[in-house]
């Protein structure tokens, strides 16, 4: 089995949800939502916590390094890590609710969010709670519409034997 | 399955070397940035000239006579009072070089951070810790420099704690992201301004930059807030107020790299 294009695909997605939302979304949203996190949960909620832990790790590197980036650098990455493993513990409920994506996308942004938190408590970095709440409300938001079409792609790439 | 496990256990404690690393040794990371950066700055640049062309050359100028205008009248109240004179306000004699914001720092990286990225870098001559002005205000300073682009951190970043003057006889004092502990809770995006001598705070005083020598980091008499709310006195030092600051980060588009201006010492 080819693996290579569902890893080719999974690239250019991550990529793609690194670049576009600081052009492409109107400036007066009260947060960014963070789309990689959302395409980390899509993959992860079909795949399980070892491929969402994989791809969150890929992602997390991506917004560590896009500039501006994040510091440290790989703290991204480990945290993004933990969001996938996360998410793709909920594959196993599956079948429960057909809106358990909903469930997993706002448990990875509440683990992404939560550690931004204490870590500003903690003495590093600035990240009100209103602005946090805002972020993981932003991103379960369009989340709504973008993780069933972003499963739905990787439903196409597994029906293909690439994934 | 297990092959899965075993890769995300090597890359996890790769990346956590990384991480070690970058926080003990950030020179040995510092290519890594860098790499990134050169390769993703032509594709960010690229993705925010979406814009028509004529609108953004409008705005830049818009901008330009904004930022002349501000420079004209911070000289007039330089000239028309002698108490500015002490100030020295060296503002009229900087270069600004127009920049872009291609870039802003992702909702998700773990230490809450505040920064952006421009379009200028050091072929623009950009170096690091330089003032980064908009139209409205400060908007901070340069904290990484690459060929085609730079990363700026914002005011409003726990790294950011500027000297400023505040109130009608430019009383000297400080502006923090990070309140002291004890002081009433702050709104999102509200700075903390602390007064070094015995000068009230009132509300409604505008707040400027104090400057540095040789306008690194910070050039003197930008604008940078308004007081909106003074702490009630607990005992901490120095009293203490609440600034709400000129320029909405999370609106930047056009802004501007202040330049010293070579052969007229300040």
């Amino acid at each position: 089995m080819n693996h290579l294009p569902a890893i080719a695909v999974r690239a250019a997605l991550l990529l793609l949800a690194a670049l576009l939302p600081a052009v492409l979304l109107p400036p007066a949203l009260p947060a960014r939502p963070d789309v990689v996190l959302l395409v980390v949960v899509a993959v992860a909620l079909l795949h399980g916590p070892g491929t969402g832990a994989l791809v969150g790790l890929a992602g997390g590197w991506l917004v560590d390094l896009v500039p501006p980036g994040g510091e440290p650098l790989g703290a991204g990455a480990l945290l993004y890590l933990a969001a996938g493993a996360l998410a793709g513990l909920a594959r196993r409920y599956a079948t429960w609710s057909p809106l358990l994506y909903l469930a997993a996308t706002l448990a990875a942004a509440l683990v992404v969010q939560g550690v931004r938190g204490v870590v500003a408590a903690a003495g590093v970095g600035v990240a009100h709670p209103v602005d946090l709440l805002w972020s993981v409300a932003m991103t379960v938001l369009f989340g709504i519409v973008l993780v069933p079409l972003l499963v739905s792609l990787e439903r196409g790439l597994i029906e293909r034997g690439w994934a | 399955m297990t092959t899965t496990r075993r890769w995300v256990l090597v890359l996890a404690v790769l990346t956590a070397v990384v991480v070690l690393l970058d926080l003990a040794r950030p020179a040995l990371t510092a290519p890594v940035r860098r790499t990134a950066a050169t390769v993703l700055a032509p594709v960010q640049e690229a993705l925010a000239g979406w814009d028509d062309d004529e609108v953004t050359a409008l705005t830049r100028e818009r901008d330009e006579l904004s930022a002349r205008f501000a420079e004209l009248e911070a000289d007039r109240d330089r000239q028309s009072d002698l108490a500015d004179l002490e100030r020295s306000s060296s503002w009229g004699d900087h270069e600004l070089r127009p920049a872009r914001v291609v870039g802003f720092s992702s909702g998700g990286t773990p230490a809450g951070e505040r920064t952006v990225t421009i379009d200028v870098g050091s072929r623009e001559g950009v170096s690091t810790d330089q003032t980064v002005v908009s139209s409205d205000g400060l908007v901070g300073r340069v904290r990484r420099v690459f060929p085609a682009s730079s990363d700026v951190i914002l005011l409003g970043d726990a790294g950011v704690v500027v000297g400023a003057r505040f109130g009608p006889d430019g009383a000297l004092g400080s502006v923090d992201a990070r309140p002291a502990p004890g002081l009433p809770v702050r709104g999102p995006g509200e700075l903390t301004l602390t007064a070094l001598g015995d000068s009230p705070i009132r509300v409604g005083d505008e707040v400027t930059t104090l400057g540095s020598p040789d306008s690194i980091p910070y050039a003197a008499g930008v604008p940078l807030g308004t007081v909106t709310e003074v702490d009630p006195d607990t005992g901490q030092l120095g009293r203490t107020g609440v600034v709400q600051p000129h320029v909405d980060t999370d609106l930047l588009d056009l802004v501007a790299v202040v330049f010293v201006e070579p052969g007229r010492a300040p």
